[in-house]
């Protein structure tokens, strides 16, 4: 008896000559495609050039560029502005003013450190000036009361020395 | 050195020059060179002489003191 009667037994379970779609290298393939396309970008993409921090625009004026046609980012010190200076075609430079924007509310500009003021709303100032009015009554009152009692006592002093005297 | 043969070869033979310069694709990224090799191609001689007096003025300078200087380099 033959162990193997069969002599294609072995070749039958050989693998196919066909390749079968194997989903984990398809999926790794994807994966390199993806990362290839991240790369470009990111080669493509230059760092910003940053001037130098300055005290007021002034300074940005009269500072020197490169004539490379990039633009140069000069931040304020005191972090409210960005000054951004650049080379047109014409060859004057162009100087940008960025201050930031609060994300609340995207009309309102940061507070400067000298005129900031504390704003209440309309109901808070309302409920304030009743408070203060309530006040200025009652001080009214007292003032009223002891006005009257003080002429009380000069009037009884004033009495005491006639009837003394008589 | 390689500038001064650069620029004679630049009146010798202008159109080479500027063939060279269209070419050269560093000159061709700075939007203002390109703008400036454009306007002479085009024959905007004025346009040129404009971004040139922009450029000295930016520089805190004047075209006559530019010119100067670059003859006294020549002992003119």
């Amino acid at each position: 008896m033959q162990p193997y009667p069969n002599p294609n037994y072995f070749m039958q379970y050989q693998q196919p000559q066909y390749q079968q779609p194997n989903p984990y290298m398809q999926r790794m393939e994807q994966l390199q495609q993806f990362q290839q396309t991240l790369q470009a970008p990111v080669q493509n993409q230059q760092m910003p050039t940053i001037g130098k921090i300055v005290e007021s625009i002034d300074i940005v004026k009269v500072t020197d560029i490169p004539m490379d046609g990039n633009m140069y980012y000069f931040p304020k010190a005191d972090g409210t502005e960005i000054y951004t200076k650049q080379f047109g075609m014409d060859g004057k430079t162009r100087i940008l003013t960025f201050k930031p924007v609060l994300e609340d509310e995207p009309n309102n500009l940061p507070l400067e450190g000298k005129n900031y003021q504390i704003c209440l709303s309309d109901e808070a100032t309302e409920a304030f000036m009743k408070q203060f009015e309530e006040l200025k009554e009652r001080l009214d009152g007292i003032e009223k009361s002891m006005t009257k009692s003080m002429s009380k006592t000069t009037k009884s002093t004033a009495k005491k020395e006639v009837s003394e005297d008589e | 050195m390689n500038n001064l043969m650069q620029m004679f070869g630049a009146i010798k033979n202008p159109q080479q020059f500027l063939q060279q310069a269209m070419n050269n694709s560093q000159i061709m990224k700075n939007p203002m060179a390109k703008n400036a090799l454009e306007m002479y191609q085009q024959g905007n001689i004025e346009g040129v002489k404009n971004l040139a007096e922009n450029l000295c003025k930016e520089k805190h300078t004047t075209v006559d003191e530019v010119k100067s200087n670059i003859l006294s380099q020549f002992g003119m």
